[in-house]
């Protein structure tokens, strides 16, 4: 599973990376620090892609309180790419703000998750999370 | 024979002897007669003289009515051109077309009984048609038949009653109407012969009163009678003596109802004779019954006296503009709104536009104008210039009324300047909660995303560690743990920073005289080891102003700016801070600006850096607190901050504006410092 991972909290992106190696092993995971640094990584894989240099991702998450660029914008460009556009976005991040879930969906986001506080139930999520989008889900090809 | 001789000659002396008695008496006869027919003849030419001269109209009519003979006053009747005699003409000639039967029966009777036939006959006749009048004129007529002569005939007078009748008629009519006029105007009459005393009171008198119009005696007794016993002795004083003074009287006064209830009665009276002397012999009066209308005009009477203490309780002004002649009347309470003497005045409405704030003139003149042009209410709220200076708010509302062809405004104006004062109050209180609530949201969010990050790192790598015990690994305890007191700390600084954050509302002593210069020096002192650490360089202009606030907050402001630019100042060069005063166009502000050389924040982020727990660069110390709490503080001064705009490379340009401190003795004396400096901080 290729997995693009946009997440400003080194901790919490260390932690994510940990669980990925752990319960997915054939993934990859690229990983964007910032909603600058997302656009920079996800245009570049567009062009990729377009080029056929490599497949293009079966996943983003996305954090959406990130310095410089938020995540919903980060959302809207990722929509607006032909290529990356047609990736499932789940939107991981620590707000329960229904105008955030709003914002989410309205910008056409797949998924909305809340990051569980206790951890067993984050590694849960993460497991399902793979097994949903990686084995369960058919993207576009 | 002999004897027979003797005897024929005696009976012959008989016989002359009586011839001459016969012939006497016939010469006596003849004078007689002859004295008769004298007689006669005088008595014919008196007649005829009569007949020819009579001032009353006679005709002589023949059997079928044509007229034989007309004396001159006949004629004159008519025709009045030639009054000589007509004849040959008939009389039916001169009636009125639905006389005709009436003049036929009257001419049988005539002529079937001696006895005197009279009739009145409307008739058209010759004078009439010549004056153009057209009603016919009414005669009587009387006609006798006369005996004398071969061919039947009467002698006909005519008496003209048109005149008479046509008065005794107007009479009548006028009579009626003032009847008609003294029943519906209700009004009692009397009649007052003044030598004799008597009084003729008309049966409205008393019915006005409850009682029968009969059995009262004809003179001043009665009207004492009725009248309210305390008003007897002084009206009747009052009554001669105006008698005697005036042409007339108007007074009112109070009389007794049947029933027992007082009536007042206003009594109008006129001299209508006098004698040689000029004293007064005849007068007469009307009796109006006022009451009702008197208990009116009591009632308005008060009604006004209670709108009137309305209005100056309400404190309501009112005026009446007579549009056409430009007049202008105003009553106290508007004067007294205007700043003006408390009386009524009249002025032209310049005038009044004149105490209208300048800048509100122009609106109340078009709203007057166009009420006037459409006819419509007219409502508007201005402010009023008073002469002292102060000015005051107030709602003006008007009405148009056509009064005789004359366009009048009449309206209302009310001070409101309490409730625009509250309501200016309610305004910014509004702004202010919503505010408030704006900041509150935005800070529960901020609270809820960003205090739960540290939460889940730490919940985070304790589960991580449980596994890695679990499966006896330690390599990399060291790393976790020092992850785990990373974000504890990192959770200490925000609940700092809301704490703080939480406080800026309370400004303790928010209007002290701060010098922005002794501000600077006391942070460069307190930043003495981080400016040496780095080679900053900060500077600011000796000219740093004074203003007004809270010192202890306004020294945390020029921290927290001067902090932002030592934290991200340039890689390649030692930070240079320059803080200085720019000239403002805004009165009792100042504005001040920190520039350095540091990297500058691009456009895009230039607001969001105000933002709570809003960082740009995630790896940089510091929670997102500092600009988020300058900015609070600079605002609850009334002020305002932002990233002023420039070239990229120019390093960042932080300006704010604060209230200038503007020296007030006579303020500074009444309020001694009364609050203990910085208790709450």
């Amino acid at each position: 599973m290729n997995v693009v991972l946009v997440e400003d909290n080194p901790d919490h992106a260390a932690m994510l990376i940990e669980i990925f190696d752990e319960s997915l092993s054939d993934s990859s995971l690229q990983h964007a620090w910032d909603g600058e640094a997302a656009i920079r990584l996800l245009t570049e894989i567009e062009g990729d892609v377009k080029r056929g240099a490599c497949h293009r991702p079966d996943l983003i998450l996305l954090d959406l309180r990130l310095p410089r660029i938020d995540g919903i914008e980060v959302l809207r460009r990722i929509r607006n790419q032909e290529m990356i556009g047609l990736v499932p976005v789940v939107v991981l991040t620590t707000s329960a703000a229904e105008r955030d879930i709003q914002a989410a969906y309205k910008h056409c986001a797949n998924s909305y998750l809340v990051k569980p506080v206790e951890y067993q139930a984050f590694e849960r999520m993460m497991d399902s999370l793979g097994f949903y989008w990686g084995q369960c889900n058919r993207s576009p090809t | 024979m002999q004897v027979d001789k003797k005897t024929q000659s005696d009976n012959t002396q008989r016989i002359q002897e009586d011839l001459k008695l016969y012939q006497a008496e016939l010469e006596q006869q003849n004078e007689e007669l002859r004295h008769a027919n004298i007689a006669m003849e005088r008595l014919r030419e008196k007649y005829f003289h009569l007949f020819v001269l009579s001032p009353v109209p006679c005709v002589v009519l023949g059997k079928r009515g044509q007229i034989l003979e007309t004396n001159r006053q006949a004629a004159r009747l008519f025709t009045e051109k030639t009054p000589s005699v007509q004849t040959k003409l008939h009389f039916d000639r001169f009636l009125d077309s639905s006389q005709q039967q009436v003049f036929r029966d009257h001419l049988e009777k005539v002529f079937a009984s001696p006895a005197m036939q009279t009739c009145r006959l409307l008739m058209k006749l010759g004078h009439d048609a010549s004056s153009g009048e057209d009603e016919p004129r009414i005669l009587d007529v009387s006609s006798s038949r006369l005996h004398s002569g071969d061919m039947p005939t009467c002698l006909t007078t005519l008496v003209d009653h048109t005149e008479e009748l046509r008065a005794r008629e107007k009479l009548r009519h006028r009579e009626e109407r003032l009847r008609f006029a003294l029943e519906a105007a209700n009004d009692g009459i009397w009649d007052w012969h003044i030598p004799t005393s008597r009084v003729y009171y008309s049966p409205r008198y008393f019915t006005m009163l409850g009682y029968q119009p009969e059995g009262w005696a004809h003179d001043l007794s009665t009207w004492a009678k009725l009248l309210h016993p305390d008003e007897v002795e002084t009206l009747s004083s009052q009554v001669l003596d105006m008698v005697r003074r005036d042409d007339g009287f108007e007074l009112s006064f109070r009389m007794m109802h049947a029933d027992g209830t007082l009536r007042w009665i206003l009594s109008r009276a006129k001299c209508v004779e006098r004698d040689a002397n000029g004293s007064p012999v005849r007068m007469v009066g009307t009796h109006t019954d006022i009451t009702e209308s008197r208990t009116r005009s009591e009632q308005l009477q008060e009604s006004e006296e209670r709108l009137r203490l309305a209005l100056e309780t309400a404190e309501i002004g009112t005026w009446s503009w007579d549009v056409d002649a430009d007049r202008d009347t105003r009553d106290a309470n508007l004067n007294r709104i205007l700043g003006l003497p408390a009386e009524g005045s009249t002025q032209s409405v310049g005038d009044f536009a004149s105490r209208v704030h300048p800048d509100d003139r122009h609106d109340v003149l078009e709203a007057l104008h166009t009420a006037i042009e459409q006819d419509q209410p007219y409502t508007c709220e201005f402010r009023i210039a008073r002469p002292d200076g102060s000015i005051r708010w107030v709602r003006d509302r008007g009405l148009m009324i056509e009064h005789g062809g004359r366009k009048r405004m009449t309206g209302a104006i009310i001070d409101i300047t309490p409730s625009k004062v509250s309501q200016a109050e309610r305004e910014r209180l509004i702004e202010q909660l919503e505010l408030k609530n704006a900041e509150l949201e935005r800070f529960t969010y901020s609270v809820s995303h960003d205090l739960k990050s540290p939460l889940i790192t730490l919940k985070g790598f304790l589960g991580r560690m449980e596994k890695d015990l679990a499966a006896g690994e330690t390599s990399r305890m060291t790393e976790r743990m020092e992850r785990m007191h990373f974000a504890a700390d990192k959770m200490k600084e925000l609940l700092d920073g809301v704490l703080e954050l939480s406080r800026v509302g309370r400004l303790v002593v928010p209007d002290k005289r701060v010098d922005l210069g002794e501000v600077v020096s006391e942070v460069q002192l307190l930043l003495a080891g981080p400016i040496r650490e780095c080679g900053a360089d900060l500077q600011w202009s000796p000219d740093l102003p004074v203003v007004r606030g809270d010192p202890v907050r306004l020294r945390e402001v020029m921290q927290n700016l001067i902090e932002n630019s030592l934290k991200f100042s340039a890689a390649h060069a030692p930070p240079v801070i320059r803080i200085r005063a720019l000239p403002v166009p805004e009165e009792e502000f100042v504005l001040i600006e920190v520039s350095d050389n540091g990297p500058g924040v691009e456009e895009a982020y230039r607001e969001k850096i105000f933002g709570l727990f809003e960082k740009l660069d995630s790896r940089t110390p510091g929670g997102g607190v500092g600009l988020s709490l300058t900015q609070r503080i600079v605002e609850y001064h009334g002020g305002r901050i932002w990233v002023e705009a420039y070239a990229p490379g120019d390093g960042c340009r932080m300006r704010l504006t604060l209230p200038q401190f503007i020296d007030r003795p006579e303020k500074a004396g009444e309020q001694p410092e009364q609050t203990p400096e910085g208790s709450e901080i």
